[in-house]
């Protein structure tokens, strides 16, 4: 009887027969444990980065390629942060508007030496932040031919994400909401064609606020998602890095199990027969 | 003779290698990546690679980011 109580609270062992094996998240020529992809930007400062990289148990984290500052002594950098036999560089072109400023970024990044994956991001409008989907295809293009790894941000965009697949993209990334927006996945229906379409990892970037909206994400089919913002800026953003490994956890889990059909009306979870005072 | 490095002009002895230039700003603690006049310089260049007035240089690495 104690030992039945105790058993309570232990994970029901998993029948494996009922269950599609949750295999591990492949990109390219290699595999990821994680499906949480985290940003290195907007922290309080690198040890917090650092901690939310820990608590998140993410394998690969973006950076920017920006000028070095020439006054600063260089004890303090980046890398110095980032413990890289467990997480991957993916460096970002972030701030490009063209093709062009995005290839240069790319040619600067390789020659860091420390990775040929690019998430790649050319923006259309600075108010929105939303790509440019022709000037992201021009670049992708050219730098899949170059032998780059690409990873691309683009808008929720069916035939736009297929696009960027044929030409050769390793994954493709649409975005939940505007860049650090918060505002979770606006157009649930669009994601869920784009998963339904893809032979590649879909990554939702961008735009994702809370726990939630990384959950549904994950219900919705996709791969993986990446976040900058909303673990930074949370008011905690260590508890935040460890409520978005769950939320990827969770939905990921409960895509595999399936979720049942929605209805409009009740359907009683107990029996309707054997009812008390009920005429036999 | 006068080069910019990163938007600031720098005064340099003449016939300075980019090697020599990399060795005067400190930057062997953190990866860098040079740019000279629009094109990128290979690691392997640096020392070959002699600088010469009105040059302008990008040096960039890693920084925060989403």
């Amino acid at each position: 009887m104690d030992m039945d109580i105790a058993l309570l609270g232990e994970l029901l062992p998993v029948d494996e027969t009922e269950t599609i094996i949750n295999k591990p998240l492949r990109i390219a020529e290699r595999v990821f444990q994680s499906r949480l992809l985290v940003g290195t930007g907007k922290y309080a400062d690198f040890k917090t980065m650092q901690l939310c990289h820990e608590f998140s148990e993410t394998q690969m984290v973006t950076v920017a390629v920006r000028r070095l500052d020439l006054k600063a002594s260089g004890e303090n950098a980046l890398l110095h942060w980032i413990d890289r036999n467990k997480i991957q560089l993916l460096p970002n072109t972030a701030g490009c508007y063209c093709a062009d400023e995005a290839i240069r970024t790319c040619h600067l990044a390789a020659e860091l030496g420390l990775s040929q994956w690019i998430k790649l991001e050319v923006i259309g409008d600075k108010k929105t932040l939303l790509p440019d989907i022709e000037e992201t295809l021009k670049a992708a293009r050219l730098l899949v031919k170059e032998g780059f790894t690409i990873l691309p941000y683009v808008t929720d965009d069916p035939v736009a994400c297929k696009k960027l697949e044929d030409v050769g993209c390793a994954a493709v990334m649409p975005l939940a909401a505007p860049i650090g927006s918060g505002l979770g996945i606006r157009n649930p229906n669009n994601i869920r064609l784009i998963v339904e379409a893809a032979k590649v990892p879909i990554i939702v970037d961008a735009g994702v606020g809370t726990a939630s909206d990384a959950a549904f994400a994950m219900e919705l089919g996709c791969d993986a998602i990446l976040m900058n913002t909303a673990i930074a800026e949370a008011k905690h953003p260590t508890r935040m890095a460890q409520a978005m490994r769950l939320a990827v956890e969770a939905g990921r889990e409960a895509f595999l199990a399936g979720r049942i059909p929605m209805r409009a009306y009740g359907s009683a979870s107990s029996p309707m027969s054997g009812l008390l005072g009920m005429a036999t | 003779m006068e080069i910019v490095v990163n938007g600031e002009k720098r005064t340099l002895p003449e016939n300075s290698s980019l090697a020599l230039l990399l060795l005067e700003l400190a930057l062997a603690k953190q990866p860098v990546a040079v740019e000279l006049n629009g094109q990128v310089i290979k690691k392997q260049n640096h020392a070959t690679t002699q600088l010469s007035e009105g040059d302008t240089l990008e040096i960039v690495t890693f920084v925060g980011g989403g």
